[in-house]
């Protein structure tokens, strides 16, 4: 049962922070260095979605995917999928945000790049590789994020058992059952797999404290 | 450069827990039906109980969504849901009025109660209606805990205040909105009185050291609490687990509940 319950949190919190990385390293690399209309009102709005409250965000999808509402054919709310969407949508903006500012100095990076003539591909690898420990704290938040959100995969996961139960709306099973032991424990495991993700990120990154 | 190798490790291992994971995802029972359910008898352990027995000869699994019934209701309307099991008649009257089931099988009933703190039981030893229970509790302001969630549980909380002519707006009136087993510990903590059903109750009770029942009555209509399955008619299937519900497997299943989890009977079969 318990397994059941961290194979899920894994399957759904390790995707969602996949994707929230893909599309927000990128959307803040883009915020930070092109210059276009709008684009302090879009980082504004960045800004306000990274306080995104997650069961806002849950309802949001909910409706969304609802099979009265405009995604209804995928038929995915109450699952995985659904979870993972949410999550997504909550972690993105923290990502950005997180990006944007970890840029720091880019401007220099990029005419060295540009003296050096380095194009294409490798101009995007050299970056990269110039801040990939900025990028390791962002993989970093972002998993954090997601492994302790609770309002909004509650909301359109269903926490069914063996399928969308996690370990954060375990917790919040037990606690409405009165089964505080049994929460406790979850909690610990939840730290536990937290503080395993943290350590392996390290081992691959090196240390992120200097 | 080391760095580099870093990367490129990272982005493999990446790549293949995505991979994984996401092939994971897209795995599924060949039938699951989802059922919306009441928290009530989701929370008490009862329908993981007698369900196994009958996924395992059809070869279906159900994912139970537990909700008060009024979102379950939502759940079921929008479509969200292949069955619904609640314990609030109307609400079923009417989904059949606009033909989102064809009908409903009532199956297994427990009675509600009215718990309270343990050291004023006795003012309650010569009360002989719930409805004449509940006016006491105003006439003297005790807290009471109302879940207040469109619950069915709620909605008979307040067909109790009717019967017993109070506004349900005095000083010790408590809102919850939370469900069954919160709102015991709320009261449980607080020192008032709730309505619950006895099998939330009995299913907590070692938790909840402060409380005790403090009227019962299984004569009163107004106290009886009656579960109910229905389903979509587009899942004409789900009349095998209707059927079910009626079996005498199931029956036994029922006894051997109340045997393990409370020690005398609290769920009753429906004939």
């Amino acid at each position: 049962m318990l397994a059941n319950v961290i194979i899920s949190t894994l399957v759904v919190c390790i995707p969602s922070t996949f994707l929230a990385v893909l599309i927000g390293v990128p959307a803040g690399y883009f915020l930070k260095v092109k210059r276009f209309k709008y684009r302090k009102m879009l980082i504004r709005i960045v800004y306000t979605l990274s306080g995104l409250p997650p069961v806002l965000a849950g309802l949001l999808v909910y409706i969304l995917l609802s099979r009265k509402g405009p995604l209804g054919f995928l038929n995915i709310l109450f699952t995985k999928w659904a979870m993972v969407i949410a999550q997504v949508i909550l972690i993105v903006p923290i990502v950005t945000l997180y990006t944007l500012s970890g840029l720091k100095n880019i401007d220099r990076v990029l005419e060295n790049l540009d003296y050096l003539n380095v194009k294409g591909r490798k101009r995007y690898t050299a970056i990269m590789k110039e801040y990939s420990k900025e990028i390791m704290y962002a993989i970093v938040l972002g998993l954090s994020r997601s492994i302790s959100e609770v309002g909004g995969v509650l909301i359109v996961g269903g926490n069914i058992e063996g399928s969308t139960r996690i370990l954060t709306t375990a917790i919040i099973f037990e606690i409405t059952k009165g089964e505080f032991s049994n929460a406790l424990l979850l909690g610990a495991v939840l730290l536990a797999i937290s503080f395993t993700f943290n350590t392996l990120l390290q081992i691959l990154q090196g240390d992120v404290v200097d | 450069m080391k760095k580099g190798k870093y990367l490129k490790n990272l982005a493999a291992l990446l790549a293949f827990i995505l991979v994984a994971t996401f092939s994971f995802l897209s795995f599924s029972y060949s039938k699951t039906y989802k059922i919306a359910t009441t928290t009530s008898i989701y929370d008490s352990g009862f329908l993981d109980f007698v369900t196994p027995a009958f996924e395992k000869k059809n070869n279906v699994k159900f994912n139970f969504i537990s909700v008060g019934s009024g979102q379950a209701v939502k759940i079921f309307r929008n479509g969200d849901a292949d069955g619904i099991i609640i314990h609030e008649k109307s609400f079923l009257d009417e989904l059949k009025k606009e033909k989102l089931i064809n009908g409903y099988t009532a199956f297994v009933s427990n009675y509600f109660i009215l718990v309270g703190p343990k050291d004023k039981k006795d003012l309650f030893k010569k009360v002989k209606s719930v409805q004449e229970a509940f006016a006491l509790i105003r006439k003297n302001n005790f807290k009471f805990v109302s879940r207040a969630d469109n619950s069915a549980t709620y909605i008979r909380e307040l067909e109790i205040w009717k019967l017993a002519k109070v506004q349900p707006n005095f000083g010790g009136y408590i809102k919850s909105g939370q469900g069954m087993g919160m709102s015991l510990n709320l009261a449980n903590e607080k020192g008032a009185f709730i309505l619950t059903d006895e099998a939330t109750f009995y299913k907590m009770k070692d938790k909840l050291d402060s409380l005790d029942v403090v009227y019962q009555n299984p004569k009163e209509q107004v106290l009886t609490n009656i579960y109910y399955f229905a389903y979509s008619p587009k899942k004409a299937q789900l009349s095998k687990f209707a059927a079910y519900l009626k079996s005498k497997e199931f029956k036994n299943l029922v006894s051997s509940f109340n045997r393990k989890f409370f020690k005398k009977e609290i769920y009753r079969v429906v004939k």
